[in-house]
């Protein structure tokens, strides 16, 4: 069995394909080289000050991670741009803070919506990373402290990543209780039950609330401030103190994080850009994920809101969907531009595969940007895997050369290629579906190869693949990808009103043989039942009417496109050298077929 | 500009009280001086506030209706004049009321108001032609044994009683009005606390000292103590000393105890208009007419407890029901 198959080279890609995990060591090893003296000192010994400046605020592992100042300082207010200061001068020492122990402190802080102090610590953790990463390789363990610089880059990261998560969860946790009981029990006088859960300046309100109406029982013998009101000025508090988080969470983002991996192209070293790229990636899409949920906790918290009041404002998200768009673009670009540069002969099972890794997210990049119908993100896209594809079947090849099972070398090394004709499908159905795409420059640059020098012994190599890979009963990483992409399809599809309800419903039958099988489908495309079925039967779709009628006509578009394309393909095969400078958009009126071509 | 002619000019009138003191003796006038409640720093604010009991509307308009049901116009200007006003007799019945009940509401605070009606006879003597109205200055109303008399100076009468002396009031010339029990005594809770309040005054000027530094004492401590002290024991009234006794709190209380104060004037209003309508009675008697004194477009004092209702259900808007307590319109 194929899945059974192990080796070094395809763990590594294995592990690419399925999430952006290092197998590497913690930071701990670092340690020895690179040792800082002091402790945050009086920076930190002031964050404790904050975090315990209300008495319902119960110590926090926070408190008990960092090291004390020798008091000192102790009667000393600080101000956030004065805590900053401190923090930039701050010296760090890394074997106290290795691993991921700076990620959970920045998930522990902003699961308490502290993110203003997680960010500042994840500055200071950056800078002193970003200094490892940025040093050279010293010592005799050069290789060691290489693998260390990758870990130190994405370490920069992973703060962040924890302080979303992390802000995410204590805000889910927070409406997901009920808030209006939960605010009367503490206004009531019970505050050892909120402790950690509501904000700081929330907090800081329920105090006064609790103060004044103490006092309003002290004057008029009752509370006279209605509940009504409370309940809207405490959801206001938490909404604005998220709304303030979110605004500085995307500065920071923004700002620092966003020129790591330029500068480190800059100075050539484009595999941590890479490695931090990817982290970013990790990032952007678990904000993209959150960003729905965070929409729905405002909408939950705006439901306190009252009328009577009179405010006009309300915060909200202060972002849009574009922002992790733009961001993932961002990392994208500085990836395709880093992939180059990543080629190995063949993987290092000591290191990680950077070029393995990368040329996976980008592919499946492409394929995101696809059905989303970023036409100028996806030909980008396409043409940077496009141009790597060759050299990654080149390399697979050589790694899993001395496997027992040839049929194996050659089905991990054909994934490359097949992923790009079928990424080509999609461009030509997503294209025909939505009525813009960017099929005509996926289709410009097949024909660019297939006019080439190579084309013939290029086309053949790409039809003898598909049919390999047609001809293969087995469950493969690529074949598990392949059907998680139809899935993907059927869902962008339902997203534009086009879904089934019937069983014998040929639409997923019709994508799923013009995606993963195009050889069958387009063998059979001219004169199957299939075709004459789709253009002359009453279709079963229960959307609208008009949807399915266009969907359909385009669909039946589609199929005689690719099957043009198919004669074509049988064509140039068929004729060789002869078929070399003919135009290619111009198709072929003949019929064919590639795999008995081939 | 053409001079009104003066409706009383050529007549004799019946007055007896004393507007105004000359020579008055120490005595006279520290006994004068205690039954003023109106003086200290927040006794003054309390009576301003207190004193506009009807509305000033914007423009020409007067912001609420007055009418005296069955007067004509000869009788309704008669009225008007007879009604003591500061400058000149008053345009309006709106403009009456609201004078006569910003003066009533001063006197009311030491206690009973009371009116002296001066008839005016011509030079036969035979048939009153016109009236007015008196206010007896606060503190000088009395009565010696059970005849109504105004306390004056040595110099104004050889009359006295137990060293004090007096001008005899003719009775059925004599009317009072005050404020309903539990209101009066409402009112006088309010006004001791307001006098302790007033004490405390000049407190952080004594305490900081010249050096202008006193140690343990806080300004902003002690400004919260006689607020604190000044809500609580004005929580009848609901007057909040001009924000002073509300500054630390929120806005919805500051609303509240607009609106409770707003009730209490509502109710004190009520008295005044009970006096003057009691006047115009006895007078019409004399003179031969029936008038009734109806007010309109003015909140009762359950719409008051209504707002409160409102307040504590969220049924109205914060703005809404603060420009209620203030006798504003609402907003358009």
């Amino acid at each position: 069995m194929i899945a059974s198959f192990s080796s070094p080279a395809l763990a590594a890609w294995n592990a690419a394909s399925v999430a952006n995990r290092w197998p590497w060591g913690s930071l701990s090893r670092i340690a020895a080289t690179c040792v800082r003296k002091l402790p945050f000192g009086a920076m930190t010994n002031r964050i404790e000050k904050r975090l315990q400046r209300s008495p319902l605020f119960v110590e926090s592992e926070v408190v008990r991670f960092w090291r004390l100042a020798d008091g000192a300082d102790e009667d000393v207010s600080v101000d956030s741009d004065t805590l900053r200061e401190i923090a930039s001068r701050a010296v760090v020492e890394v074997s106290a803070l290795a691993s991921d122990a700076i990620a959970r402190i920045a998930y522990a802080m902003s699961s308490r919506m502290q993110i203003e102090e997680a960010l500042i610590l994840e500055r200071v953790w950056a800078n002193s990373v970003g200094e490892i990463s940025a040093s050279a390789s010293v010592g005799e363990d050069a290789q060691t402290y290489e693998l260390n610089k990758l870990a130190a880059a994405e370490q920069i990261v992973m703060p962040l990543i924890q302080s979303w998560l992390g802000f995410n969860a204590g805000l889910s946790s927070l409406v997901s209780r009920d808030l209006v009981a939960l605010f009367e029990r503490t206004l009531s006088g019970s505050p050892s039950d909120v402790s950690g859960v509501f904000p700081q300046p929330t907090l800081e309100l329920l105090e006064e609330l609790a103060e004044r109406s103490k006092k309003e029982k002290l004057s008029e013998g009752k509370i006279v401030t209605p509940e009504w009101w409370k309940h809207h000025m405490i959801a206001r508090s938490i909404t604005l103190h998220a709304h303030e988080c979110l605004i500085t969470f995307k500065a920071e983002v923004d700002g620092p994080l966003a020129s790591v991996a330029d500068a480190h192209m800059a100075r050539g070293a484009h595999d941590l850009a890479a490695v931090v790229a990817l982290a970013s990636l990790e990032l952007h899409h678990k904000i993209e994920f959150h960003l729905h949920r965070l929409r729905e906790i405002f909408r939950e918290l705006a439901a306190l809101r009252s009328p009577g009041v009179g405010e006009p404002a309300w915060p909200d998200v202060p972002f849009d969907d574009s922002w992790p768009v733009a961001l993932r673009r961002q990392a994208l670009s500085q990836l395709i531009a880093s992939l180059p540069h990543l080629r190995t002969e063949a993987h290092d099972p000591q290191r990680p595969d950077l070029y393995g890794q990368t040329f996976v997210r980008l592919f499946d990049a492409t394929f995101d940007a696809i059905l989303e119908g970023d036409r100028v993100l996806g030909v980008e896209l396409f043409r940077a895997v496009f141009l790597e594809a060759d050299r990654m079947r080149v390399r697979t090849a050589r790694d899993l050369s001395k496997h027992p099972d040839p049929m194996a070398t050659v089905a991990f090394a054909a994934e490359p290629t097949v992923g790009l004709m079928e990424l080509s499908g999609y461009a030509r159905l997503m294209q025909d579906v939505d009525g813009e795409g960017m099929w005509n420059e996926v289709r410009e640059t097949w024909d660019t190869v297939l006019a080439g020098d190579h084309g013939s012994e290029a086309a053949a190599t790409l039809v003898s693949h598909r049919s390999m890979l047609e001809s293969l009963f087995a469950l493969t990483p690529g074949s598990i990808s392949r059907t998680a992409r139809l899935q993907q399809l059927a869902r962008a599809l339902k997203a534009r009103g086009i879904e089934s309800t019937r069983w014998d419903d040929p639409l997923p039958r019709l994508t799923t043989v013009a995606m993963t099988r195009p050889a069958r489908y387009l063998r059979s495309s001219t004169s199957s039942p299939t075709a004459t079925w789709v253009s002359t039967t009453t279709l079963p779709i229960s959307s609208s009417s008009t949807t399915s009628l266009h969907f359909w006509r385009r669909m039946s578009n589609c199929l005689e496109e690719l099957s043009r394309c198919a004669n074509r393909s049988s064509t140039l095969l068929g004729a060789r050298r002869a078929t070399r400078h003919r135009p290619a958009a111009e198709p072929s009126a003949e019929g064919g077929n590639d795999e008995t071509a081939s | 500009m053409r001079r009104r002619p003066d409706r009383f000019e050529g007549l004799a009138g019946t007055r007896r009280s004393v507007a105004w003191f000359n020579d008055a003796d120490e005595a006279f006038m520290r006994r004068l001086a205690s039954a003023d409640s109106g003086s200290g720093f927040y006794r003054h604010m309390f009576a301003e506030d207190l004193s506009h009991l009807v509305p000033y509307d914007r423009g020409s308009r007067e912001g609420f209706g007055a009418e005296l049901r069955g007067a004509d116009d000869r009788l309704e200007r008669l009225i008007l004049d007879a009604i003591p006003m500061d400058y000149g007799p008053a345009r309006t019945v709106q403009d009456a009321v609201r004078h006569f009940s910003s003066t009533s509401s001063r006197h009311l605070l030491s206690g009973p108001a009371a009116l002296e009606i001066e008839y005016f006879h011509d030079q036969a003597g035979e048939m009153a032609q016109a009236f007015r109205l008196h206010f007896l200055p606060q503190g000088t109303f009395g009565r010696v044994n059970g005849v109504p008399v105004q306390w004056v100076p040595v110099s104004e009468s050889p009359l006295s009683r137990r060293g004090r002396h007096y001008i005899r009031l003719q009775p059925d010339h004599v009317t009072t009005f005050d404020l309903p029990k539990d209101v009066r005594r409402d009112l006088r809770g309010g006004l001791r606390a307001l006098v302790v309040a007033d004490r405390h005054q000049f407190a952080p000027t004594s305490l900081l000292g010249p050096s202008g530094a006193s140690r343990g004492f806080s300004v902003t401590d002690h400004r919260e103590m006689v607020a604190a002290y000044g809500r609580a024991h004005t929580r009848a009234l609901g007057w909040d000393g001009r924000g002073l006794f509300t500054e630390a709190m929120y806005e919805p209380y500051a609303i509240y105890r607009r609106l409770r104060f707003a009730r209490f004037q509502s109710l004190v209003l009520k008295s005044i208009v009970g006096g003057l309508q009691e006047a115009l009675d006895r007078v019409g008697n004399v003179l031969g007419f029936d008038v009734e004194l109806e007010l309109s477009g003015l909140p009762e004092p359950g719409d008051f407890d209504r707002a409160v209702d409102d307040l504590r259900m969220g049924s109205r808007s914060l703005l809404s029901l603060s420009r209620f307590s203030l006798g504003l319109p609402a907003q358009e």
